[in-house]
């Protein structure tokens, strides 16, 4: 509904002396004095709005009443006279109104004297309202500079004037009535460079600007090198801002699950949530939230962000040939930055469906300091019954989770902040699926947490040099307690982690910039496991669908400490159109393990202690051939410490050592328009020293993992991307990628498990109008290899036929085509904010395969069926 | 400011979710020459001893497949660390010590070094190189020699069934006071008895199954029991708390007919079920005529009984 407003101009048509100066110049008399002459006009001091007649605003009806005011010498309204009418209504409402205005006396020759002026009064119905007197006349947008999104919470000083204004949500803000004149205009904010710049205002001109601003990373330089590109350590990044991820169709307004869409991932499994990037296994690519690993991006079953998407500013995604500042894994980089918290007033946020309910509350405690926090809760394992069949539990693990974080920023001096935040996450899973058959019965239970504690300290210096100190302590859990007939597994891990990121930065000169820091890491990881020894499977496990694990069982329980310093340094050295950001991390890494071999009967226990030195360079270029067209290319070494739960002397290989990687990546970026933008990259990653299930039936003691796996992947990756612009976004993703490996020197190369040769999404997103707005996205995937079933054997031990296998993933699951649709509509109102959507999964109910199945002898096969169409509705209300 | 933002969803699915596909026939349902088991007698011996295997065939007629040519062999390859499969790829097609008969039942003699190959002793090591794994145990702490039975059921095409007798060896990686303790009280294990099958119809009282008259199409329950006694209780070392830990077996009858449909392949009474019969209900064929039924009862240390009914299937 429109909103009706009165809008009025005054205009002085004719400035009338009194009545009797009037007559005595109609009578014109050469030598009567000379005529009285206005030196000064009234002004209006005092504006009245007339009341619109409402049957005239309910019609529609607009109308302009031009008024004859008499003004007496104090400047008070003396009387008021209709000098053309609109009506009867509209005459009274003006002249009512009217009566109440204020002006300064006119004065004539100098000095105060009643006058008379024309004016005219508009009855309008507009759109929106348009407040009368103090007038917006600066105002404008702030965009972080790379990333283009906008940045709330900024501080805008006018410093002349000494006023100021903060950004909104959408990194907008504005001044009313700034007088003529050049303005320095100051942006500062606890996470921002801060930028001095001049304005000029220019009288009846409103003054638009858009600033983008450089926000501090881990090492920032002072204000005089804002201008300057801070160090690019990343060859291929894909950010993108939170307002168009929480509008991804398919993602429920998750925030992170954005990820998923990008290029160069690929499809997870049904339920998994796992993040396959490049070809790498899930376990390989790091999450990071502000710095801190965190153990997973997603809970169980990938439905929801293991952190509160309303405290993240971003989401950055680095595929592979990252920098230095970030190790101990071969596959992506995934890092979240929180967002900063607003520093006025208390904001919340309660957000409940089907899946889960959760609430995020921000305060502001003083002018610097705010605090917020975060919390979740699931209960879709209990309302997923209600919509889908009975059956999807057997396939489907659909586990109960909470997740809370708790967010402190503290401006400590100007360039200087404290930030400390904590996150817990808690994923558990209780499941029986019964049956008469005692060996059939499978139970399994499930509980995955983890939670982190840190802090960090960030100070600007003077000189243009900033530190970066950032300590974190945290715990992960991973519980597993299941059976599988009478074939138990039970593996209990608890991983202590403590680690400390520091980083200093300064500018060496106009073309050089140099960062050296550490990114240390200790763990102490107790394991106690006990059961089958081929569960939990392993990335080339060949085995299918439900099938039993093997009957073997044995035990074990462990600890391991893993000490990792990863002393860095990066620069960045800028040569005319050239950027060259070379960097090194070196560093030991420390195992010490409890137990080298087997307990056997009374032999005491004999542990063991391991040094290995790595040495990862890793360099990123970019040119600059034009202004629309850039060149990358990135390289490095990457390396990644042996899990501790696979240095068990009987399920695993206590002298497992590091594995390693090299990434290569060459693309380019080329902008199409000013926000449409074309980027291509082809990659290759070669990946050795990879743990790999013994192929011996009798390995050697000690030696379940061998450590000869090698793996490839290669391809490219295109992405066809418009940012948020006038409403629209989307993006297109195409991925080509082959991935193998092969685990022990005598075999053959093999597909990956997780390979996916065609990765396709087409995402968009369209504000109509009138709040209505429209996306869509669509997939396609290639689906997974598998290994063929060719025949099968009766065990009748077990009264069970076991599966013989053809080539190794020589088949794959057939591909993955789903249509997701997104209905928005947005009602606003001066004191609330409605917006109700339609988030509707797989359009066209299209059953698609996600895994393979077969009967009880392998005679035949088929497929499991992902979900159907899924409608979610939702509303969001701001108050 | 104060802002408060409410979010509210409501998921609402549109049909089912049909993640299950249809499979075709139940493994309960004999629509083609089957291996039903491959009963050892004794189930459990130690390396040198001699037990008999007898594999039982049937065919949808009905009838035991006794004059089917089958080949035996001993397994000689423990399958790989990383297989779920009970037995190496390997000793489907070679590994074999091969037991020169062609009959359905044949005597055979484990190995000696079948305990190194498929139990707990540790196998040789090549000099100089580092000693190797022995295998590990099943959940009841047991060991199996796998012996192959090929049938050939079309030509040109076999079907291979393994027998697996549990050997009997010594207890691994315990200490001195503990496998002494063991070899004590461990008893070998013995074969289930079947103690009859009965058919219980229209809610009445169940009675001996052998020549029932059921009507077509009816829904009747037959019940397989065993005498107190049959699920036995035996030490295993468990290697999570290293000590004996006493178990006791738990017990499963296969449930097969040529025609009908049982509500469950397989039914049984799990290791605390003190249970001395489980029961399956069958749903009768619409068409009359005498209808094959064979239970299996098996407990989990490899012991197997095989008991067979015919019924009539009237109108």
């Amino acid at each position: 509904m429109r909103s009706i407003a009165l809008t009025c101009a005054w205009i002085v048509l004719a400035l009338a002396i009194g009545t009797s100066t009037r007559t005595a110049r109609a009578e014109g008399d050469d030598d009567a004095p000379a005529q009285p002459v206005i030196t000064k006009a009234p002004q209006l001091l005092h504006f009245e709005e007339a009341v619109y007649p409402p049957d005239q605003k309910a019609k529609g009806v607009e109308a302009t009443v031009i008024l004859t005011i008499a003004i007496d010498d104090k400047g008070a309204v003396s009387e008021v006279e209709v000098a053309s009418s609109a009506g009867a209504a509209f005459d009274a409402a003006a002249i009512a109104a009217a009566k109440k205005f204020v002006f300064s006396p006119a004065e004539i020759d100098g000095k105060p004297a009643p006058v008379k002026i024309t004016y005219k009064y508009a009855f309008q119905i507009k759109e929106e309202l348009v407040s009368l007197g103090p007038q917006i006349n600066f105002e404008g947008t702030i965009k972080e500079r790379f990333k283009k999104t906008p940045m709330p919470n900024v501080k805008v000083r006018i410093v002349d004037l000494d006023i100021d204004a903060v950004t909104d949500e959408v990194g907008g803000f504005a001044f009313q009535d700034i007088p003529v004149g050049t303005h320095k205009v100051e942006l500062s904010a606890p996470m921002l460079i801060t930028v001095v710049t001049e304005e000029e205002i220019v009288k009846g001109k409103k003054k638009t600007v858009t600033y983008f601003v450089e926000e501090k990373e881990e090492g920032v330089d002072e204000e005089e090198v804002v201008r300057a590109p801070r160090i690019k350590k990343e060859s291929v990044e894909t950010v993108i801002r939170t307002e168009e991820a929480r509008r991804v169709p398919g993602t429920q307004g998750d925030t992170l699950k954005v990820v998923q869409n990008l290029p160069g991932v690929g499809r997870s499994s049904f339920g998994s949530g796992q993040l396959i990037v490049w070809g790498s296994s899930p376990k390989d690519t790091r999450v990071y939230v502000n710095g801190v690993e965190i153990p997973a991006l997603y809970h169980g079953g990938g439905l929801r962000s293991t952190v509160n998407g309303d405290l993240v500013k971003s989401i950055d995604l680095s595929p592979g040939a990252y920098g230095a500042d970030y190790g101990r894994g071969l596959g992506g980089l995934v890092k979240v930055e929180t967002k900063n918290l607003a520093s006025k007033g208390t904001h919340a946020i309660i957000a409940a469906d089907v899946i889960d309910t959760s609430a995020m509350v921000s305060t502001a405690i003083s002018k610097k300091a705010r605090i917020g926090i975060a919390g979740r809760a699931s209960y879709l394992d209990q309302t997923l019954g209600a919509v889908t069949s009975s059956d999807v539990g057997d396939f489907v693990s659909i586990p109960r989770y909470y997740d809370g974080q708790l967010l402190a920023q503290l401006e400590l001096s100007k360039d200087e902040t404290l930030t400390a935040f904590g996150l817990v996450s808690d994923d558990k899973l209780d499941r029986t699926i019964p049956s008469d058959d005692p060996s059939a019965v499978r139970k399994e239970k499930t509980h995955t947490g983890f939670w982190r504690a840190a802090a960090e300290y960030k100070r600007l210096f003077p000189d243009g040099a900033s530190v970066v100190v950032a300590p974190s302590v945290g715990i992960d859990r991973n519980e597993v307690v299941s059976s599988f007939g009478d074939v138990p597994t039970e593996i209990h891990t608890t991983s202590g982690r403590y680690a400390l990121r520091g980083a200093y930065r300064r500018k060496l000169n106009s073309n050089a910039t140099l960062t050296v820091g550490a990114d240390g890491q200790f763990t102490h990881t107790e394991v106690n496991r006990f059961g089958s020894i081929t569960l939990p499977a392993r990335e080339g496990d060949i085995t299918v669908f439900g099938q039993p694990p093997g009957s073997q069982v044995n035990a074990d329980d462990w600890t391991v400490n893993e000490l990792t310093v990863g002393p860095y340094a990066t620069a960045q050295v800028t040569v005319g159109k050239l950027e060259l950001a070379p960097g090194l991390r070196i560093g030991p890494v420390l195992v010490d393990g409890s137990r080298l071999i087997p307990l056997i009967g009374t032999t005491p226990t004999q542990g063991y202690r391991r040094l290995d030195w790595t040495f990862d360079p890793r360099l990123a270029a970019t040119y600059h051939a034009t202004k629309k067209l850039l060149l990358r290319a990135g390289a490095g070494l990457y390396t990644q410490p042996p899990d501790p739960e696979d240095l068990s002397s009987v399920f695993g290989n206590p002298t497992l050592a590091p594995s390693s990687a090299v990434h290569l990546v060459l693309g380019g970026a080329y902008k199409l328009r000013g926000t449409l933008t074309l980027e291509v990259t082809a990659f290759a990653k070669y990946l050795w020293d990879l743990p790999a299930r013994s192929e011996q039936a009798t390995p050697a003691l000690a030696q379940a993992l061998d450590q000869d796996g090698v793996g490839r992947s290669y391809g490219g990756q295109l992405l066809l991307r418009q940012e948020l612009v006038k409403g629209f976004f989307g993006w297109v993703t195409y991925s080509l990628i082959r991935s193998e490996r092969r685990d022990h020197p005598d075999q053959d190369w093999r597909l990956f498990d997780y390979d996916q040769t065609h990765v396709l999404g087409v995402l968009a997103s369209y504000q109509i109008g009138h709040g209505w707005e429209f996306g869509g996205r669509f997939r396609f995937t290639s689906g997974v290899p598998r290994t063929p079933v060719t025949d099968a054997y009766y065990d009748a031990r077990s009264d069970q036929y076991d599966p013989i296998f053809g080539p190794q993933n020589s088949i794959r699951v057939p591909s993955f085509y789903q249509l997701d649709l997104r209905l928005e509509r947005t009602i606003t109102r001066p004191r609330y904010r409605l917006n109700l959507f339609l988030d509707v999964q797989n359009v066209t109910n299209r059953s698609n395969p996600e895994e393979i199945i077969y009967n009880y002898d392998f005679s035949r096969r088929e497929y499991i069926t992902g979900l159907p169409t899924l409608a979610v509705v939702g509303a969001r209300v701001e108050l | 400011m104060r802002r408060l933002a409410l979010l509210l969803v409501v998921g609402a699915g549109v049909g089912s979710a049909g993640c299950k596909p249809d499979l075709g026939s139940p493994p309960s349902l004999i629509d083609a020459p089957r291996f039903l088991a491959v009963v050892s007698n004794p189930p459990e011996a130690g390396p040198g001893e001699t037990v008999s295997l007898h594999a039982l065939i049937v065919k949808p007629d009905g009838q035991y497949a006794e004059d089917a040519p089958a080949s035996w062999a001993i397994c000689t390859t423990p399958r790989p660390v990383s297989q779920n499969n009970a037995v190496a790829d390997d000793c489907v097609f070679t590994a074999q010590e091969a037991i020169p008969t062609r009959a359905l039942a044949v005597e055979a003699v484990l190995p000696l070094d079948t305990c190194a190959r498929f139990g707990p002793d540790p196998p040789t090591s090549a000099p100089g190189q580092p000693p190797l794994r022995p295998v590990d145990p099943d959940p009841t702490g047991g060991y199996f020699q796998p012996v192959r039975s090929l049938l050939q059921d079309t030509p040109g095409h076999y079907v291979a069934a393994f027998g697996l007798p549990r050997i009997t060896c010594n207890l691994a990686d315990a200490p001195v006071d503990i496998a002494v303790e063991f070899r004590t009280r461990y008893k070998a294990n013995k074969n289930p008895v079947i103690n009859g099958v009965a058919v219980s119809m229209d809610g009445a009282t169940s009675v001996d199954a052998r020549g029932a008259q059921i009507k077509a199409g009816a829904l009747v329950t037959f019940v397989t029991r065993w005498p107190g006694g049959t699920a036995e209780t035996y030490p295993v070392f468990d290697r999570s708390v290293r000590a004996l830990v006493d178990h006791r077996e738990s017990l499963r009858v296969s449930w097969f007919a040529t025609a009908g449909e049982f509500d469950h392949d397989r039914t049984g009474a799990a290791e605390d079920d003190p249970a001395l019969s489980t029961a399956n209900d069958w749903l009768a064929p619409s068409e009359p005529g005498p209808v094959h039924l064979w239970v299996v009862l098996r407990d989990s240390r490899g012991g197997t009984d095989v008991a067979s009914v015919d019924v009539d299937v009237v109108p």
